[in-house]
């Protein structure tokens, strides 16, 4: 069983993995002090999920605001997703981008040029939805 | 990323010196893949990086906005001391001991029904915005304008000490003064036929400062003593004058000439207390004068104001000779005294 949930703080975001309902969120900002670690252990935690050979996995993610780490960080991950794709584990990513927020929407459009397996949906949050 | 990149460059090391070149050829468009990947991805970095650095400057730009328009409505030593990085936040309510500057327009509930509100407002702006001038100079804390009326405070956020706090409220009162007559002068010459007059009354005492209200609207004010009998003294003040009272009195009587009053009741008080009249001014002659106490002695001598010099020199050379030699009576031992 894989439950794994890092709750936010003014630094990085929240995280939940959740093997039983194949899903796994990212929302929030992201600039951690020691962006490798804080990654790292969301990558652990994902390779053992992979490992127990699940049929689907549903990424969302909700990111306002990013660093440079995060964003190589970010791709590392995408990676990550994308072989397990490869290994036939479906896997969609609802990446949301604020209505305004062109950075992320470039950013995401562009990191999905290189995803061959896994599914990247970009789409705009409503107004109403929370981050 | 850099592992796979790593291992790819590893194999093809190996297989340059074999004869395969199908797995040669292959393992080089492997590469190149992984290079061409990796420039993007770098380039997409960079571009994100440069990206979040123009949205910082915008967000500092509208902060910096921000800042200014919230400058217009909380007082600026409020605005310094929230943007200090060592104090998050003001204390929430505090007893400080503050030196409370009051003043009020004269008649001017009379002026309200006697002019044309366009030429009262003119005439306001002129004087708000002078006063705000002088009081953000001195490091006054200006509460609020109440209707016509002045609310200003030193002490809190930041003191320069009880004494300096008084000394910079008198400064300021004086200095507004000396802008009002002026300002009165403008007035006359753009056609106002009743330009503003002026009473300040200055009080140090204790009160409670901090943030007063809800939680979703703050203001940042003072409540006490001091503040109540600042505003009583002013409505005993002459036009165009400035009353402190014995608390200022006590810290500024060494830095500027003061007159001393009748002795007064103010409303709601049970004893009766001393106010003095503040000189008017005495800014421009400040540098000169030459001021000091001590046990046993007090000195104030303003160069300017010295009508016969001959005579303050022979005093003060008696003073020192005096003094130098010690050329003092011994007190008497009175008369039943062990």
């Amino acid at each position: 069983m894989t439950q794994f949930t890092q709750a936010a703080t003014s630094r990085t975001p929240y995280i939940h993995l959740n093997d039983v309902a194949g899903t796994l969120e990212i929302t929030g900002e992201s600039y951690p002090e020691d962006v490798r670690r804080f990654y790292a252990t969301l990558s652990e935690q994902l390779a053992v999920f992979f490992a127990s050979k699940p049929t689907q996995l549903l990424v969302t993610i909700h990111l306002s605001y990013f660093n440079s780490g995060s964003a190589r960080a970010l791709m590392e991950l995408l990676d990550q997703l994308d072989e397990a794709a490869a290994r036939n584990t479906d896997i969609s990513i609802n990446w949301y981008c604020d209505p305004d927020d062109d950075i992320t929407r470039e950013f995401a459009e562009d990191i999905a040029m290189d995803i061959q397996t896994a599914k990247v949906n970009i789409l705009e949050t409503d107004d109403g939805k929370d981050g | 990323m850099t592992a796979k990149t790593d291992k790819i460059a590893v194999d093809l090391q190996e297989l340059i010196t074999s004869d395969d070149h199908d797995r040669l050829a292959k393992a080089a468009i492997a590469l190149l893949a992984k290079y061409q990947r990796q420039t993007r991805q770098l380039d997409r970095l960079i571009r994100l990086s440069d990206a979040n650095a123009e949205k910082l400057v915008r967000t500092n730009e509208r902060l910096a906005t921000l800042t200014a328009n919230l400058s217009r409505f909380v007082p600026k030593t409020v605005v310094d001391k929230l943007q200090a990085p060592d104090s998050p936040r003001i204390a929430h309510k505090e007893r400080r001991e503050l030196t409370v500057f009051f003043s009020d327009i004269v008649g001017f509930t009379g002026m309200t029904e006697r002019m044309e509100p366009e030429d009262l407002a003119s005439l306001l702006v002129d004087y708000f915005t002078e006063m705000t001038r002088v009081c953000e100079r001195w490091g006054g804390t200006l509460d609020q304008f109440i209707g016509d009326a002045i609310l200003i405070f030193f002490g809190a956020p930041e003191s320069a000490g009880r004494e300096e706090d008084a000394k910079k409220a008198v400064g300021m009162a004086l200095e507004m003064q000396e802008k009002l007559a002026t300002l009165r002068t403008k007035w006359i010459e753009d056609g106002h036929k009743m330009p503003l007059h002026v009473r300040m009354g200055i009080s140090t005492g204790f009160a409670t400062v901090g943030n007063f209200g809800s939680d979703r609207r703050m203001h940042y004010t003072a409540i006490g003593n001091a503040v109540n009998e600042a505003a009583r003294i002013q409505g005993l003040c002459a036009p165009d004058s400035l009353l402190i009272g014995a608390g200022t009195y006590l810290q500024v009587r060494d830095s500027y000439v003061t007159k001393a009053q009748e002795e007064v009741r103010l409303r709601g008080q049970q004893q009766p207390v001393y106010l003095y009249e503040v000189e008017p001014h005495q800014l421009r002659h400040a540098p000169e004068f030459i001021t000091g106490s001590g046990d046993g002695y007090r000195i104030f001598v303003d160069a300017n104001a010295v009508s016969d010099s001959q005579d303050a020199l022979n005093l003060l050379k008696e003073a020192i000779r005096r003094l130098e030699r010690k050329d003092f009576p011994k007190p008497r031992k009175q008369a039943g005294n062990a």
